[in-house]
């Protein structure tokens, strides 16, 4: 049967998938999916944690961690829309969107 | 047939992620990353979050992964080459940090008592989110923070591309 | 009802029967009325153009969509070359799933009695139907933008780009118009929204700004004129499309139709009162049994139609909107309008609770 392991090791191959992505990865658009998929496996977790660790007397779960869940997706939109605003200006501006070639931190 | 489900999404995700990482196209990159996601919110299903599930698809399969292909369509189909090799070093300081981790999770799972997913046809969790966003106790005071950081984020951004645009005619 | 609504549990066997007999009766319903709605599109224009339109297949022309699928499948299937081969035939597929997985919770009719068991008229009554509703068909772009994408080439390229820009914009409007409606039935699930109307006002006259912003935006999000820029002929050649042909153009086609119905559905759900006859109650559904779910059928399909018909009109009267022109209308227009509706809409239900 399924159980609360299941769903860890889950999380914790996911999120190393998508450190790999963040890691080896050099184009700046592609680094930010990596970040969006270890932000999904920690999601993974909580979600999990709420529904395993956390039953009430009667059974019942409070949907505690999954309220965080809600707060993790607004705020990971929102730091995908500012990213992705400084990835095109970037492109525009040095016509790149490898992150090695973007070391000098002013022009 | 819940077993089945967990078995099938997980699959997805693994192979999602698989491809997302080490695929040449950025496109195929992120259409793999769309079945990453896609897994993950039909695993929250099995978990018997369905707000939740359907939430993840609409704002990140419908949102915020469109906003990046839009990003890659403005940009360079160049997904650049794997930088593999800086790494091979810190192989074994991975390994050191994911046995500590498996450690602790293995800790984790001894309180969870072996409870084991049962519902076949999960309980309506909207009604129960809703409450604990608006309730003072609960999380109003983040739920209103956040709404300013949301406030923030698109002024912000705005400006940025303004002055893209104002500051490089060429551009 | 006083009869329970059939689980899974009481009859396993009957249960399944029940809703695999659902499925393949609602979404063949649902095809065909898309492939007849390719005929009526032709007929329409041709009335409205002052020409017979497609009058040779059949009695007036009404085999005529049979006709065109024979034909297409013996079309020859061409790849290009320079293709994105996965993606290439992915694409169509995409295009064409997430109109067919809603149709799954859209409420066709009252509960139908079946020896003894009360078999609710909608595939999935999920309770958060809505949200459901608006999370699948946001995947419908992906289809585009694949298909602009993954054809290489530089019109389908252009189409694909608009279509993702106007997709998302105009899928903030058709979620934020209808917020004030669920704050009246205090309840995502489409058949509480329905019950609701049949006792009450329908929610075109009680939500009257909701009502017009979710229109355009439904236009926006089927891709019709007036909103049809990312296949616009006259620009883009086809747009996303231009490369395909044979079959994969037919799922292409056929996926818009099926859009344009299941968007036509939510307008009946909605606003129009879903399966409700003017002046009967909740009661009187019930008070006439298997009849009632006949007659709320009917009026269902009917108001559909009546939408579909709309659809097309407008297609055939409006000329298309320029790239700008639609952007400041959803973001400097719509969006503040549906913003004020739903303060508006909780200032006057605050009001009437106290």
């Amino acid at each position: 049967m399924i159980g609360l392991e299941h769903y860890l090791y889950l999380s914790g191959v996911v999120f190393t998938l998508g450190l790999c992505g963040v890691m080896m990865r050099r184009n700046v658009i592609l680094v930010l999916m990596g970040v969006e998929i270890m932000l999904n496996a920690a999601n993974l977790a909580l979600v999990a944690f709420n529904k395993f660790m956390l039953p009430g007397a009667d059974g019942t779960v409070a949907p505690d961690g999954q309220v965080f869940v809600f707060f993790t997706i607004a705020v990971a939109a929102a730091e995908v829309a500012v990213a992705l605003v400084i990835a095109v200006a970037l492109f525009r501006r040095l016509d790149t969107v490898n992150v090695d070639d973007v070391a000098n931190l002013r022009w | 047939m819940l077993d089945f489900m967990f078995v099938f999404f997980a699959a997805i995700a693994l192979a999602g992620g698989l491809v997302m990482a080490f695929h040449q196209s950025i496109v195929h990159s992120a259409f793999a990353l769309v079945a990453v996601l896609f897994g993950v919110a039909g695993l929250y299903w099995t978990l018997g979050a369905d707000l939740l599930g359907a939430t993840q698809i609409l704002l990140y399969v419908g949102g915020v992964t469109i906003l990046l292909l839009f990003a890659v369509m403005l940009s360079t189909r160049d997904a650049g080459r794997l930088a593999i090799g800086r790494y091979i070093l810190m192989a074994p300081v991975l390994g050191l940090l994911g046995a500590g981790l498996l450690r602790v999770y293995q800790g984790v799972i001894a309180i969870s008592e072996g409870r084991e997913l049962t519902l076949l046809e999960p309980e309506p969790t909207s009604d129960a989110i809703g409450q604990l966003f608006v309730d003072p106790h609960g999380f109003l005071l983040p739920f209103e923070v956040l709404s300013v950081l949301l406030l923030v984020v698109l002024v912000g951004a705005v400006t940025v591309a303004r002055q893209q645009q104002e500051g490089t005619p060429d551009a | 009802m006083s009869l329970a609504v059939l689980t899974f549990a009481d009859d396993p066997i009957f249960y399944l029967a029940a809703n695999l007999a659902k499925i393949v009766v609602f979404t063949h319903i649902v095809l065909i009325l898309s492939a007849l709605s390719v005929l009526a599109e032709r007929k329409v224009s041709a009335w409205m153009q002052d020409r017979l339109g497609p009058n040779r297949v059949g009695p007036g022309g009404i085999l005529q969509p049979a006709a065109d699928a024979l034909k297409f499948f013996f079309k020859e299937d061409i790849v290009p070359g320079h293709v994105d081969k996965v993606l290439y035939i992915l694409a169509p597929a995409i295009a064409l799933m997430p109109a067919l997985i809603v149709l799954a919770v859209i409420p066709y009719g009252p509960p139908l009695t079946v020896l003894g068991e009360t078999i609710p008229m909608v595939i999935a009554d999920l309770d958060i139907g809505i949200l459901f509703v608006f999370a699948i068909s946001s995947l419908g772009v992906y289809g585009i933008v694949l298909a602009g994408w993954a054809s290489n080439s530089k019109y389908p390229m252009l189409g694909g780009v608009r279509a993702s820009a106007q997709m998302i914009s105009y899928e903030v409007m058709l979620g934020l118009s209808v917020v004030g409606i669920f704050m009246s039935t205090e309840s995502l699930r489409l058949t509480d929204v329905i019950t609701s109307q049949v006792d009450g006002t329908w929610f075109m006259f009680s939500q009257p700004i909701a009502f017009i912003i979710f229109v355009i935006a439904a236009f926006a999000e089927t891709n019709r004129l007036p909103f049809d820029l990312p296949e616009a002929e006259t620009e883009l050649v086809a747009g996303y499309h231009t490369e395909y042909s044979s079959m994969k153009f037919a799922m292409f086609f056929i996926g818009e139709y099926t859009a344009m119905f299941v968007f036509s559905a939510l307008v009946a759900v909605l606003f129009l009162g879903g399966w409700d006859i003017p002046f009967m109650s909740n009661a009187d559904f019930e008070a006439l049994g298997n009849w009632g779910t006949l007659l709320g059928f009917l009026s269902f399909f009917v108001k559909c139609l009546a939408f579909l018909f709309f659809y097309i009109w407008v297609r055939w009267t409006i000329p298309r909107f320029r790239f700008d022109q639609l952007m400041n209308l959803g973001w400097k227009v719509l969006m503040p309008i549906a913003l004020v509706n739903v303060v508006l809409t909780g200032v006057v239900l605050g009001w009437l609770g106290s």
